[in-house]
């Protein structure tokens, strides 16, 4: 297994060397050099104390293959795999989870881009080994059919094969998780960008509420990818602001686009959403302090907003969608104001953010960027990040009040 | 039979179509002649394209670009590629040595398909074409044109573990001349080293144990040799490796006995062959960079 099943020759060569108790001819590890040893009763520990003993100070390169069931000695997960992988409590006899999931953005982008390729034969999906992670569990797989490709653990693989389908003028749709996308920069930058290759992503598990330990923060995707030229990277704020940018993303041949899925609990909005993604949008019109905020941020920007007006104050408050580009015309009107404050969902360095200050710089407004620090958080409170770096709506408030 | 080919007539690879292994041969040895006039006046990467001129000679004579479509990894290696496809003369006439960049570039002609510089992306990208057209019920050849030392690059292996799964038609030629810029390090050299002692037959193949295909080709600056492996291969309905022992710097005695200084070199490099040179960059000065021979 992989998190869910296995994808790629390697997997049909390594079922014919268990097949064959290790014996099959044309044997990758031996073909690169390496003692061989194969252990087929691998959940059983004389055989593995057996084996190890045998490679123990050993003189060369040595590869210990072992067969071993994943999920052992729990009957629901070794019936269901791909569910238990990772899961959250739950109960060990039944397996059912504890906490019942909630509306997911993952869950409308599935459901969503499932019901676009059934009239849209040139979507196909790829993705990197995480098909749960983007909401294909093995039901919207099989449903996709041979336009869901999952190259397995192979990001910059995945990413470079859509570079390919877009040459052949499909409609690649790439789904990865934001903290592995990272894995795949050149192929973004050399790949895709330098072609300026027509592919479609969305990133997962994104900004402050994506997952918080050290090795999984989603707080990085935007430095790397907004400022990779010929990329449009965009972030939205509600679930029909999201799959209208994904609509637009499969669609738009002119340049790559890269849409960010929002992080926490779905956010749904009834105002018809503005298409012109490449603009921001002027959510409330109000004067002297305007507040920037993309994606999940924009939430606790509407609420800082709402604390202002019963002070008397008129915020301007922006969703910004962009983050690859600014939109000088609307910030240009800002230039008599006395404040900008900008909210990035992420680290500030290379955030959008850092572009509103630039382009504005010292022309009117004390532009005021609020962010992430450039550390590796570990095991955090998104709550407590929020608050040490002063990003929640009370004292996004109290600072537009100075 | 002519005794010379006019390379200036070659407009696309429809002009060798027509031609027999005599006339190639001749071709290959105009091409090879026009480009080191080139390269030692000019610069620019010469082992790597020296070694590929028959091969790039029998893939356009054999397959039908651009409609078969071709991915030359790192693409440092398609000058002869160009030669064939529109830009002979960037290649012949000495003013216009500047019309083509050193790499594929679709800005230049439709039988270039990606920009690329860097190493290991051609055979996912060649996947990605190979996955559109399996949708698009197309039936072209598509065909990933990898050097050895590209080949062990993370997201080489990755597509060469990912592209049998396709189950259709990719075609993986791997052009062994033993090199990259300098030695290869890794167990996959030692392997393809016993591969070629084997004349392709030494157990635990590589590509055999990820479902490949196998041809393996001693004489890889053979156009005889190449163009039968290359009909071997068109139009098959799996995935095919075609391993290539090539010759880096083939042709120019001072480039096969100088790997390294000649995988790149600048303009006005010294082609004598009674000195041996340093690998020192782009950039070869007959100051800096040659040494004698100890016979000298």
């Amino acid at each position: 297994m992989s998190i869910a099943e296995n994808h790629g020759a390697l997997y049909e060569h390594l079922a014919r060397l268990r097949d064959s108790n290790g014996e099959a001819p044309d044997n990758i590890f031996k073909a690169l050099g390496y003692k061989y040893i194969y252990v087929k009763e691998g959940n059983d520990l004389s055989h593995l104390i057996k084996a190890f003993r045998e490679v123990k100070d050993s003189d060369c390169a040595v590869v210990v293959h072992l067969n071993t069931m994943k999920g052992q000695g729990l009957p629901v997960a070794e019936s269901n795999k791909e569910a238990f992988h990772f899961a959250g409590p739950f109960n060990p006899a039944t397996g059912a989870p504890v906490h019942q999931a909630g509306e997911s953005y993952n869950d409308i982008f599935a459901r969503h881009v499932l019901n676009l390729m059934s009239t849209d034969k040139d979507i196909t999906v790829l993705n990197a080994g995480t098909p749960g992670a983007i909401a294909f569990g093995p039901e919207r797989r099989e449903a996709a059919g041979k336009r869901f490709v999952d190259v397995g653990i192979a990001e910059q693989d995945c990413v470079t094969m859509a570079a390919g389908m877009a040459k052949a003028g499909q409609k690649p749709l790439v789904g990865l998780v934001s903290t592995f996308l990272q894995r795949a920069y050149d192929q973004l930058s050399h790949d895709v960008a330098v072609n300026n290759l027509p592919v479609a992503m969305v990133d997962f598990y994104c900004g402050v509420y994506g997952m918080n330990d050290v090795t999984h923060l989603g707080i990085f995707d935007v430095a790397m990818v907004s400022n990779i030229p010929n990329i449009v990277m965009v972030s939205a704020t509600n679930a029909e602001e999201y799959l209208a940018m994904i609509d637009w993303a499969v669609d738009e041949k002119r340049f790559p686009v890269v849409v960010r899925t929002p992080g926490g609990k779905v956010v749904h909005s009834d105002r018809p959403v503005n298409r012109d993604f490449l603009r921001y949008d002027v959510v409330e019109e109000g004067s002297d302090v305007a507040i920037i905020a993309e994606g999940a941020m924009f939430a606790n920007a509407m609420q800082a907003a709402s604390i202002l007006k019963e002070k008397g104050l008129t915020p301007t408050v922006i969703n910004p969608r962009i983050l690859s580009d600014v939109d000088r015309e609307t910030l240009d009107k800002l230039v008599d104001y006395k404040m900008v404050i900008t909210v990035d969902d992420g680290i500030l360095n290379g955030g959008f953010g850092q572009k509103v200050a630039a382009y504005l710089g010292s022309r009117g407004p004390e532009v005021v960027c609020l962010g992430l620090k450039n550390e590796f958080m570990d095991r955090y409170k998104a709550m407590d990040v929020l608050r040490e770096n002063g990003m929640l709506p009370e004292q996004i408030a109290a600072l537009a009040m100075k | 039979m002519e005794n010379k080919i006019d390379l200036s007539a070659i407009k696309s690879p429809a002009d060798i179509k027509g031609m027999n292994i005599a006339e190639l041969e001749l071709l290959s040895e105009e091409l090879r002649r026009a480009l080191i006039d080139k390269l030692a006046a000019h610069g620019g990467h010469v082992g790597p394209n020296l070694g590929v001129v028959e091969a790039t000679v029998a893939l356009h004579y054999v397959f039908d670009a651009p409609k078969d479509e071709i991915v030359f990894d790192v693409s440092h290696q398609s000058y002869v590629h160009k030669m064939l496809t529109g830009r002979i003369g960037a290649f012949i006439d000495p003013a216009r040595y500047d019309e083509v960049t050193g790499f594929t570039s679709p800005h230049e002609s439709e039988y270039d398909l990606f920009e690329i510089g860097h190493t290991s992306t051609s055979i996912a990208l060649a996947t990605g074409l190979a996955k559109a057209r399996d949708l698009n019920g197309g039936k072209q050849n598509v065909i990933a044109f990898i050097g050895d030392a590209s080949l062990g690059g993370g997201m080489a292996l990755e597509a060469l573990n990912f592209a049998p799964t396709l189950g259709s038609n990719f075609i993986l030629v791997v052009n062994d001349n033993q090199m990259s810029i300098a030695e290869n390090h890794g167990a996959l050299y030692e392997h393809l080293a016993r591969l070629r002692d084997s004349n392709g037959e030494a157990p635990d193949n590589i590509f055999k144990a990820l479902g490949y295909k196998y041809i393996y080709v001693k004489e890889g600056n053979d156009l005889s040799h190449l163009i039968k492996a290359f009909r071997e291969v068109k139009d098959s309905d799996c995935a095919v490796v075609v391993h290539l022992n090539t010759m880096k710097g083939q042709g120019l005695p001072v480039a096969e006995s100088n790997k390294e200084a000649f995988h790149f070199a600048g303009p006005e490099f010294c082609t004598d062959s009674r000195f041996e040179f340093y690998p020192c960059g782009q950039r070869q000065s007959d100051v800096d960079c040659r040494k004698p021979r100890c016979s000298l």
